[in-house]
């Protein structure tokens, strides 16, 4: 603490160098937070899924292929089973919105037992499952777009040729790392559609009517899910329509995979990132320590030792960096905690936030960089000879 | 009955290594020098009075021969160990003064009675008395930027005498200081090397100032060419 204000004292020497690598480490951690985050998060998210027990039945070929919808009601009736949903991507559009959100096919019987951290007040359950026409959606829809129970929901297909004009019926809320941006609609008010449409126009496109998508399945308890997954499988191992289930937290890391390897290229980012930062705050902080060569011999003349110098050098570097890292990791998280971008993503990102351990994790390299940066110039200023670096004087 | 000896140097040699070059700086030099004594070095550019003040500064260490001082032979200390002798033995006073300038004159002060175990209360007490003797009671909170050249020297003399230190070395206090305040600093040390009894080593190429010693060296292509004792030195410039 003695030294203190000598080192804010010097950190503020050069007022623009130092803004200069403050903002420079600052933005270049908030943008690898950012990078780092969606992949921290979903894991978390993924993680937290454990707890609703729930299984994901894909086709064995992928989301390309089908899941007869008459198998919910099959899965339904094996052991182990609490509820059933298919869960079939509708992808459609909102009046002549460009960014769509969400839409999926569902069960109005089951669904809000399967997404069992969703709520709704019973009323509008009660009337999502009695009109066909209705379809419930999320907090953060309805106020985006400031609709409310009773709404009309206009929806265009763009995947399936199936325009749908629908009505709000209920509003659902949930947890804030849940996606509170979809509009779920009848499963059976849209296969009554597509089938209908799909008929008139072209005989094939009648194939893919009562395709469930997939089908989510909540199982009475965990110890319970890798049975049911057997069997869900084992049930239509030779059938037309093989099937591939897992637990949720596996379905949402093979969606990322999906993505191909971004974990690997987000890591090699951040390397880039944590080196450019080196060399950005390694070069300031060599500079500040070459004007300072002789005010270092000074100190040595008068008694610092090279512990010291050491010290002061590296908790000057570590200061600046750390300064940049905290203003990056606390400002990017303070930023998606306040502002909610799921708007601006089409429903890719329904929510997005930065994660404490990767706040920690940005300031942690914020402070390596500050100590990594300064270690030269700090190793060189300990060692610099008195005599030298006083040149001419004593 | 003399006064004891503080500074004793036997046959002492540096010399210098440039490339495939030995410069010899220093050449068997012998040396003795009095407790309370206020020497100058003298000589012309080149002749080793400043590698003569670091050795004895303990900054540099000689090739050949002893160098001791108050009792201790500085080259049986390890560079830990002479870093913390200087702190304690040692006050340095520079031709540009050397002050660091993001801190102000108390704080300058104050920075090698950051290496004791001096309270914050003593500290200030300590600096506050040094800078009294200087004469800059007043003047604590300004930068180095803010004063003089002279204030400026002052305040280097204050962070020299702080931890009231045994020696007192200085390479051309005055050099940078035009003729009235180079006498007022010649004025402060002898009123250092009187009143407080410090023995101070100067290395100067002003005549005069070397007048205001009570023994001036003369130092030519590293050896002793000239020891001259004044009775009295002179007691301040007209």
């Amino acid at each position: 603490m003695k030294y203190l204000h000598y080192i804010l004292r010097n950190v503020r020497r050069n007022p623009v160098r130092t803004a200069l690598t403050v903002a420079s480490t600052g933005v270049c951690l908030f943008l690898m937070m950012i990078l780092v985050s969606f992949f921290a998060m979903s894991d978390e998210v993924n993680a937290g899924s454990r707890v609703h027990n729930r299984l994901a039945t894909l086709n064995a070929n992928g989301f390309a292929g089908v899941i007869p919808i008459a198998r919910v009601k099959e899965v339904a009736a094996l052991d182990g089973v609490e509820a059933v949903t298919p869960f079939s991507w509708y992808g459609g559009k909102y009046k002549e919105e460009v960014l769509p959100f969400a839409m999926f096919c569902v069960d109005p019987e089951t669904i809000f037992r399967v997404m069992e951290e969703f709520s709704i007040p019973g009323d509008q359950l009660e009337a999502f499952q009695k009109n066909r026409d209705g379809c419930v959606i999320g907090r953060k829809l309805a106020q985006e777009k400031k609709l409310q129970v009773g709404d009309p929901m206009p929806l265009k297909g763009d995947t399936y040729p199936v325009d749908l004009n629908l009505t709000i019926r209920g509003i659902y809320d949930g947890p804030s790392d849940r996606d509170l941006r979809i509009c779920f609609l009848r499963y059976d008010t849209f296969d009554e559609a597509f089938r209908r449409v799909a008929t008139a126009s072209s005989p094939e496109a009648g194939q893919f009517a009562g395709n469930a998508g997939m089908i989510f399945t909540k199982c009475k308890n965990a110890s319970a899910m890798p049975a049911v997954a057997r069997a869900i499988d084992d049930l239509y191992r030779n059938s037309d329509y093989p099937t591939r289930t897992q637990t949720e937290e596996a379905f949402g890391k093979m969606f990322e995979e999906m993505m191909g390897d971004l974990r690997g290229m987000i890591r090699l980012i951040g390397l880039a990132v944590v080196f450019s930062l080196l060399c950005v705050a390694g070069n300031a902080m060599a500079m500040a320590m070459r004007e300072r060569t002789t005010e270092v011999a000074v100190l040595k003349a008068i008694g610092f030792d090279r512990g010291r110098i050491l010290f002061l050098v590296l908790a000057e570097s570590m200061l600046v960096a750390g300064s940049g890292g905290a203003l990056g990791s606390l400002g990017c998280k303070a930023l998606f905690a306040s502002v909610d971008i799921s708007p601006y993503t089409a429903g890719f990102l329904p929510f997005y936030y930065i994660p404490w351990s990767v706040t920690l994790q940005g300031l942690g390299i914020s402070l390596f960089i500050g100590f990594a940066s300064g270690f030269g110039p700090a190793i060189r200023a300990a060692g610099l000879p008195v005599v030298d670096g006083l040149r001419r004087v004593v | 009955m003399g006064a004891a000896t503080s500074i004793e140097l036997y046959n002492v040699s540096k010399e210098y290594h440039r490339d495939a070059f030995t410069i010899p700086v220093l050449v068997d030099l012998d040396l003795s020098v009095d407790e309370g004594e206020f020497l100058a070095l003298m000589g012309p550019s080149g002749s080793g009075k400043t590698t003569l003040l670091n050795l004895v500064a303990g900054l540099d260490r000689a090739t050949h021969g002893e160098v001791i001082v108050h009792g201790q032979d500085l080259g049986l200390l390890s560079e830990a160990q002479i870093t913390r002798w200087r702190a304690d033995n040692v006050g340095f006073i520079f031709q540009t003064y050397n002050l660091i300038p993001v801190l102000t004159a108390f704080e300058n002060v104050e920075l090698p009675l950051l290496l004791t175990s001096l309270s914050r209360k003593r500290r200030r007490q300590n600096v506050a008395t040094a800078l009294r003797i200087v004469g800059l009671e007043g003047r604590e909170h300004h930068y180095p930027r803010q004063l003089s050249g002279g204030q400026e020297q002052r305040v280097a003399i204050a962070r020299a005498i702080v931890t009231d230190p045994y020696l007192l070395v200085a390479d051309e206090p005055t050099g940078d200081l035009d003729r009235t305040t180079a006498g007022e600093i010649l004025d402060l040390l002898q009123l250092l090397n009187r009143e407080f009894e410090k023995t101070i080593v100067m290395v100067t190429h002003d005549p005069l100032a070397a007048l205001r010693a009570g023994r001036t060296l003369h130092l030519d292509k590293g050896r002793l060419v000239d020891d001259v004792v004044r009775e009295a030195s002179v007691p301040a410039l007209p």
